[in-house]
């Protein structure tokens, strides 16, 4: 039985395999023919259908939020923009926290049954500043911030074995107060806060 | 959000990025799904996992490794739809003609010359091939990636990503032979 199957033979290989198999041998097999070439540059010629305008600003939605590396440098963050609307929005809450947590100092730094006085402790600087005040006085009249100094920490390696530049950004929010009688006080807070930068090694 | 969009410089930055590499993206999901609506859920998936990774700070490589990562995700997951969709289509028998209908109005190539008979014939005849062939195809001429790059994506060597690409370029001319020779097409 054996004997009988032995005598069919494998079919040969076509000229199409064989040249194949020569040209993944010789490192060849991936270069084109000019008229392959040729016929890919024509269909190259016809262009994908471009992204709706609708699909296209839900992608953007997705990255809004994320920096985009223009090369092993520079780092584009989104903070331009969305930092600009934010600070649009910041001021009104911020200073309502910052009054509420003035009043909570305020409280706490004058003595219950003694005359009020001027609150112009180390935080707070106050030019026209003469009788008390007290918390229940005051009113917000404007919030500023403005960043003082960003310095580099240095590098720090994550968990994942990518660096990353720690820094150190200071900055100090100015925030105004009116009492009823016009007078303004001025609450000055220094604070700072620490970023991750992802770093970039040759 | 538009507002930060336009105004923000990475904001502007992705944008042109998405303009450049979105419609070929886009293109190679359509060739691995079966519906227009399909490859866009695909595509916003990949690119939201590709978020994740660089907000988490686990993806490795720079914006170059960007492309090869989605191209390798879309695959992925139209893989998973696929096997979805199989056990989904097995409890419900009319799936597919709507998708079809609203297919037929979102071509996958410009029209940029008004001639709809080469985008078309081409579209159709893309869709012919056997898919082995034809996303090798996509993702070298729409997509510019070597051999080595779309071997990576498949999990082929860069040789049997070439030989996939003659061979389906070889069929995509002759398929579309007929055509040019009654002159329908201009490639």
């Amino acid at each position: 039985m054996e004997e009988e199957l032995r005598k069919f033979l494998a079919a040969p290989l076509d000229d199409a395999l064989l040249s194949r198999l020569e040209a993944a041998a010789d490192g060849t097999l991936t270069d084109l023919s000019p008229e392959e070439l040729r016929f890919e540059e024509r269909l190259r010629g016809i262009t994908p259908s471009g992204l709706a305008p609708d699909f296209l600003a839900s992608l953007q939605t997705i990255v809004s939020d994320v920096p985009f590396p223009v090369d092993d440098k520079i780092l584009l963050f989104p903070g331009a923009g969305a930092g600009r609307t934010e600070r649009k929005k910041r001021p009104m809450w911020s200073a309502a926290a910052a009054v509420a947590l003035f009043g909570a100092a305020a409280a706490l730094l004058i003595p219950i049954g003694k005359p009020p006085v001027e609150v112009a402790a180390k935080p707070v600087s106050s030019p026209s500043a003469g009788a008390g005040v007290t918390s229940g006085n005051l009113v917000p009249a404007g919030f500023n911030r403005g960043v003082s100094n960003i310095r580099d920490e240095g590098v720090v390696w994550k968990s994942n074995s990518q660096p990353h530049n720690l820094m150190r950004v200071e900055y100090v929010d100015r925030i105004t107060l009116k009492d009823k009688d016009g007078r303004e006080y001025q609450v000055e807070q220094p604070r700072a806060r620490y970023m991750l930068v992802p770093a970039k090694t040759d | 959000m538009t507002a930060v969009s336009e105004t923000s410089p990475a904001a502007s930055a992705w944008r042109d990025w998405l303009e450049t590499n979105g419609p070929k993206l886009l293109l190679f999901a359509r060739q691995q799904t079966r519906s227009h609506e399909d490859a866009k859920d695909i595509l916003q998936d990949a690119l939201v996992k590709l978020v994740e990774k660089l907000r988490s700070g686990e993806f490795v490589g720079g914006q170059d490794s960007w492309l090869p990562y989605i191209y390798t995700t879309i695959r992925r997951l139209a893989i998973d739809l696929s096997r979805r969709d199989d056990r989904r289509k097995r409890r419900e028998d009319n799936v597919g003609a709507d998708a079809e209908q609203f297919d037929a109005f979102q071509p996958w190539f410009e029209n940029e010359n008004n001639d709809d008979e080469t985008r078309d014939q081409l579209e159709g005849k893309l869709k012919e091939l056997p898919s082995k062939f034809s996303e090798v195809i996509i993702m070298k001429i729409w997509g510019d990636r070597t051999f080595a790059e779309i071997g990576e994506t498949l999990g082929i060597s860069q040789n049997t990503a070439a030989s996939r690409y003659r061979y389906g370029l070889e069929a995509l001319k002759r398929s579309l032979g007929s055509a040019r020779r009654r002159g329908d097409l201009s490639i």
